[in-house]
């Protein structure tokens, strides 16, 4: 099978150490399969002996000429199938490359039959997903492989499959069908292009410097020893320069709690013109925060994940790589097509000075009064837009052909969802007004201005209040 | 009007989707079905009432294969076809050589289209199998025929043609399918 340079960069990466992967191959081995004659053999007998008895009915012995190689055929078909002992064949096996593998990754689906023999390979299209072969239906000798690109996390089913396995002559042929496997998603986890640098930090040790003093390993100042300092912070070198003794002032370091709080009250799907494979508002969401998720984490930074639309399973605070893959994990788990209502979840572990960064398309109001809570608490609120940019896009309601689209059902829908943009540019502003920088969602490097903006502004005199 | 349009372009969006390999396969059957005729009706498929017919017949079973190449329709062209040729003057050797090696082609055409997915790739090693099959099957056909040409020129006694009957039972009894595979041989994949 021939692979397209795009396909070969994405090539069948399994998610390291994603959990539920388990770094093998699955082999489902099946019991033998029975070929069974197919239509083709019984005409070729049928019409063959029928044209030869015909010669030999009415004494026409050139006109057999026309049913024997009929028969040949079949002949031929029969006894390769007693020579091979092809009564049955040992029953395809099916073979996944990967459980478990990213968004953009390829996963290959292989049905193994033995060499000699046709297999013939259907599997259904999974949405979202490029199939090669393109219909997902191939017929190789022996060995048949499917691959599939996966453009959206979550999880998926591969099937169910079916598959036959022919003899090289197509008289003979077993069928067997191949439950769906699931195949798990997990979102991109794109490198953040962000400062490292945190608004607030409140811990009392990581990897942020704080403007006090204390212990830690960046230094701040050489300054005379006073009666409670360390003894291994003298600085022999300064002492015995000015023959006073010195010691090494430290900045302490500090970490912080990051929690992404998701909004999947609602998924907005994109616009119908946007193409098949552009991401939902919950497809937003979910690359954003892991997006945030991984760039705090490396950096330290203890994270947690409260989902107000109970979509996302809550993820506590904690900090390291295994923690990464537990949010992967459970935002890879995260019920897409869920028709169980909506109860809101209370908010928990937010204090003054979390950094809390909202992932929400900003529809709900229940939603934006959350967003007021956290503020009153003293949180550093940062508002991810997750609302996918085609959706009340201006451009198309003045681009489009009214005529040609009056006739359709969603005539409207564009006017609609302008007007629905337009009214929530009212509680943006407001947000904004009340101190709470909203950034778009629009790839890695979507939160650095903010986030150095945020920095800069609590880093600045400020009035004590009256 | 609207309607009718929308059905035609929705026809013609299936059929853009079928593989080329099962275009080819099927388009072999109905060449071999042409070239069969060709060479059982040497003046003409339609010179005469009963070449005629029996033509008309055949196009009429080789259309309804090229759709459905699993059909047990097609157990009657061979018959119809060699029926219609043999009805005036014995046919001759070269003629009825010609005739069996088109039918056969047309039915490996047939037999490999209703097997392989009509909207899937075939692999180049499987295309090469197929290919090979062919070829033996062809190679096997002119060692037959040929077995057969020997035969008819020895003169044999009338014991010989229940002798042949009971061959060609044998034959029929030994090669018949008993246990014959049912079930979707053209199978599809479409997006949901």
């Amino acid at each position: 099978m021939t692979s397209s340079p795009s396909r070969r960069r994405a090539e069948e990466t399994r998610a390291e150490g994603a959990p539920g992967s388990t770094g093998l191959p699955s082999d489902a081995s099946t019991p033998p399969l029975p070929l069974r004659p197919t239509a083709a053999l019984a005409r070729a007998v049928l019409g063959g002996c029928v044209i030869v008895a015909l010669a030999l009915l009415f004494g026409r012995p050139s006109v057999m000429a026309a049913g024997v190689p009929l028969l040949a055929w079949a002949v031929m078909a029969r006894a390769r199938r007693a020579r091979r002992s092809e009564e049955s064949v040992p029953g395809p096996r099916l073979m996944t490359s990967a459980h478990t593998i990213t968004e953009d990754a390829t996963a290959t689906v292989t049905f193994s039959s033995p060499r000699g023999t046709l297999t013939s390979v259907a599997v259904p299209l999974p949405p979202s997903t490029d199939v090669d072969p393109l219909r997902g239906a191939v017929v190789s000798e022996g060995t048949a492989a499917v691959s599939m690109t996966v453009h959206r996390w979550g999880r998926i089913d591969i099937g169910p499959a079916h598959v036959q396995v022919l003899d090289a002559y197509g008289a003979h042929r077993g069928q067997r069908g191949f439950a769906a496997m699931p195949l798990r998603v997990l979102p991109t986890a794109s490198v953040l292009d962000a400062p490292t640098a945190l608004p607030g930090p409140i811990g009392v040790s990581g990897v942020h410097l704080s403007s006090r003093r204390g212990d830690g390993t960046a230094l701040a100042d050489v300054r005379e020893f006073r009666p409670g300092d360390r003894l291994a912070r003298i600085n022999w070198a300064v002492t015995s320069r000015t023959g006073r003794m010195h010691t090494n002032a430290t900045f302490t370091e500090q970490d912080t709690d990051v929690l992404i709080v998701t909004d999947t009250t609602a998924d907005v799907h994109p616009a119908p013109f946007a193409g098949p494979n552009a991401p939902s508002s919950l497809d937003l969401t979910v690359r954003a925060t892991t997006a945030v998720a991984r760039h705090y984490l490396s950096l330290g930074d203890r994270v947690g994940i409260h989902d107000l639309g109970g979509t996302i399973r809550p993820v506590r605070y904690g900090s390291g790589p295994r923690h990464l893959r537990v949010i992967l994990d459970v935002l890879s788990r995260a019920d897409r097509d869920r028709s169980v209502p909506i109860s809101q979840r209370p908010l928990r572990g937010v204090r003054a000075g979390t950094l809390t960064v909202v992932c929400s398309p900003l529809l709900n109001d229940s939603v934006i009064s959350q967003i007021s809570q956290m503020l009153a608490i003293g949180a550093d609120v940062i508002v991810v837009d997750t609302l996918p940019p085609s959706v009340g896009s201006v451009e198309h309601l003045t681009a489009r052909d009214t005529s040609r689209a009056a006739r359709r059902a969603e005539r409207f829908w564009p006017e609609a969802w302008a007007l629905r943009r337009l009214l929530r540019e009212e509680v943006v502003q407001e947000l904004r007004e009340a101190g709470v920088p909203i950034t778009p969602w629009e790839g890695p490097s979507s939160l650095a201005p903010v986030l150095l903006s945020l920095t800069r502004m609590r880093q600045a005199p400020r009035m004590r209040r009256a | 009007m609207t309607g009718m349009i929308d059905a035609v372009a929705e026809l013609i969006a299936d059929l853009a989707l079928v593989s080329p390999a099962q275009w080819l396969l099927r388009a072999l059957g109905l060449l071999g079905t042409l070239g069969a005729l060709w060479c059982a009706f040497p003046a003409g498929m339609f010179h005469g009432l009963a070449p005629t017919l029996a033509s008309l017949l055949v196009l009429l079973l080789a259309l309804v294969m090229a759709v459905a190449p699993d059909s047990d329709l097609g157990t009657g062209m061979p018959i119809v076809l060699v029926a219609g040729a043999s009805l005036g003057t014995e046919p001759s050797w070269g003629r009825m050589v010609g005739t069996g090696l088109f039918l056969l082609l047309t039915h490996m055409a047939w037999a490999f289209a209703a097997v392989t997915p009509a909207h899937g790739r075939v692999s180049r090693g499987a295309a090469l199998l197929m290919l090979r099959t062919v070829a033996v099957a062809v190679a096997a056909s002119l060692v037959a025929l040929g077995l057969v040409w020997l035969v008819t020129r020895l003169s044999l006694g009338g014991w010989a043609v229940p002798l042949g009957a009971a061959a060609l039972i044998a034959c029929f009894v030994a090669l018949t399918p008993l246990d014959r595979s049912t079930g979707s041989s053209t199978a599809t994949s479409r997006r949901p």
